[in-house]
């Protein structure tokens, strides 16, 4: 299943917030979309998933138009975690990975035995299974976000979009999730995640893609994005590539 | 694996069966005779004069408690979902300011004088032309444009129904349609209910085939719809859904309060919070209520009868505030 955008361009109010934006996304891979705020990243993922409308350009799902799949067909290939964390009503971290099966489930019966595997599977890969019983309000960040990623592996999509998935967490918990994005593209799911932390971008992404005002203006492995040239033209720093960091393994007694 | 403290259809049950008593008790008993009088009057062979009371007299009062109540809860519950906000009730798509400026347009007309359903009649057609102004806006705006057109509507449909009561020709006039508004099922007939429950029936489908969706939109309308929920879709099913079974209902009985707000409040635990397991749940919940609301009204000894609408307002706006004041701690995080 492989995802592309061409000539994406998407503007509000006269001013074009994604311009002339082109990626692809296959399976297998991890992929980190960077830039500066207001770069357009946010914006570009919606377009990615139809969710917003576009000005111009054509997004692909294995050559055919988005736009032109059922809602369900489409839920079904793309799983997104958004930024917003919120989860309305005390629902229980269990009824909210649940919420991941809804593509696959309709009318008015309840789960079936492969929507609970999965719910398992995805509750095991964020290592959940003590938190299922406890409503999601209560949970502390690191914990929520934890759920809300199984939440959308639960949909077990061959594509997942992740709008900055580590923000707000700290350093064992980005590692953490960044593990499981890793082990979710090793799967052999292409996944695509905005993404601040260049360091950690370095090390776990086998692709970034940096924006700048909309456009494009780096797609590559690591090394060839994160040139001091291009972080002085997208985030006006003089910098140098990041150094390696230590695995997540190195932080457990 | 669901933190509900009783099984979901257990709750259904016993909600069920709840139902069925008070609408046995509510067919049994009120002025004009208990469960003795009327096995006396079989005794006598005055069966006809028992099934007058029971049957013509009751029978509606009774069916229209139970499906208004319905209508009010599940329109509640739905509603809540929607907007994912605990304090929405069926008011808030101004549903039930439309259907009654409706009903005192017959009133202060005379039409209900010269024909007795056109009240209910033009009860439901002015909540239906707002249900399509909502719809007409639903299809465009997001859930704060539908809140604040329903604020709107309401406000203008109570200004027109202030500027009838200014202008009605004499005192019984404003008196009639003051009396009405304050809600009841008492002295309906079966017209009533064979007017009202078809549309009370249309909106409760709608809204169950929104339920699923619901449950997406506890994480939000962008995961919602990433998960291949249609908004539109779901924003017409809830708003439509409401707005006909409530119209419906509030054009044969009136303005009955609180219904919908606190049903949902109630329940919710006792669902697991679901937002879909709360329509049933908050149906059979609000047709017990004012079944019961409405056998209260009979025994109290208050001389004249009291209006379903305020004694539903009565107990149930205090009872509201002491929720609020309870869960405040919830609502503001």
């Amino acid at each position: 299943m492989k995802l592309e955008a061409r000539n994406v361009t998407v503007s509000a109010r006269g001013r074009a917030i994604v311009d002339d934006a082109r990626l692809s996304l296959a399976p297998g891979e991890l992929v980190g979309l960077i830039g500066p705020n207001g770069a357009g990243k946010s914006t570009l993922l919606r377009a990615l998933l139809g969710a917003t409308t576009r000005d111009a350009g054509t997004v692909t799902l294995n050559g055919t138009d988005l736009a032109s799949l059922p809602a369900q067909a489409r839920a079904r290939a793309i799983a997104f975690l958004p930024q917003d964390r919120r989860v309305e009503w005390r629902l229980t971290a269990h009824d909210v990975v649940m919420l991941g099966r809804y593509p696959h489930q309709a009318g008015f019966g309840g789960p079936t035995p492969a929507d609970r595997e999965a719910v398992a599977r995805a509750i095991a890969a964020v290592e959940g299974e003590a938190l299922l019983d406890r409503p999601v309000s209560v949970l502390s960040g690191g914990e929520r976000t934890r759920i809300l990623l199984a939440r959308a592996l639960a949909v077990e999509a061959p594509l997942l979009l992740a709008d900055e998935p580590i923000a707000a967490l700290d350093p064992y918990h980005q590692l953490h999730v960044m593990e499981i994005l890793q082990a979710r593209a090793r799967s052999g799911v292409g996944v695509l995640a905005v993404i601040h932390d260049l360091a950690l971008a370095a090390r776990f992404m086998d692709r970034l893609i940096l924006m700048n005002a909309g456009r494009v203006i780096a797609n590559g492995p690591p090394a060839s994005v994160l040139t001091p040239e291009n972080l002085a033209q997208a985030y006006r720093i003089a910098g140098t590539p990041p150094a390696r960091i230590p695995s997540l393994t190195s932080f457990i007694p | 694996m669901t933190r509900a403290p009783i099984p979901y259809l257990l709750l259904l049950t016993l909600l069920a069966l709840l139902c069925a008593a008070l609408g046995a008790v509510s067919l049994l008993i009120g002025p004009g005779g208990g469960p003795a009088e009327i096995s006396a009057m079989i005794a006598r062979g005055d069966a006809d004069m028992a099934w007058m009371m029971v049957g013509e007299v009751r029978l509606p009062r009774t069916l229209l408690a139970l499906t208004v109540g319905a209508t009010l809860g599940m329109a509640g519950a739905a509603l809540q979902g929607l907007l994912r906000n605990p304090l929405a009730d069926p008011g808030v798509v101004g549903v039930t300011t439309s259907a009654s400026l409706g009903a005192v347009v017959a009133l202060y007309t005379g039409a209900s004088m010269a024909f007795p359903l056109a009240l209910p009649v033009m009860g439901i057609a002015g909540a239906l032309f707002s249900a399509l102004v909502l719809l007409a806006l639903a299809r465009r705006g997001g859930m704060l444009t539908l809140v604040l057109a329903g604020v709107a509507i309401s406000s203008l449909c109570a200004a027109l129904m202030s500027l009838a009561l200014n202008l009605s020709p004499n005192p019984y006039a404003a008196a009639e349609i003051m009396f009405w508004l304050m809600g009841s099922v008492t002295d309906r007939s079966m017209d009533h209910v064979a007017l009202a429950a078809p549309l009370m029936a249309l909106g409760a489908i709608m809204l169950l085939l929104a339920a699923r969706a619901l449950n997406a939109l506890s994480l939000g309308e962008e995961t919602a719809a990433s998960l291949g929920v249609s908004l539109p879709r779901t924003r017409a099913l809830v708003i439509g859904g409401a707005s006909i079974g409530v119209g419906a209902g509030t054009a044969v009985c009136g303005g009955i309060g609180f219904i919908g707000l606190v049903v949902p409040h109630l329940l919710r635990p006792l669902v697991g919070h679901t937002p879909s397991r709360l329509l049933a749940a908050s149906a059979l919940g609000g047709a017990a209520l004012l079944m019961a609301a409405d056998i209260l009204v009979r025994l109290l000894p208050t001389g004249i009868e009291l209006k379903l609408g305020v004694v539903t307002s009565l107990v149930g706006a205090p009872f509201f505030l002491w929720l609020i004041f309870r869960a405040r701690t919830e609502l503001e995080t």
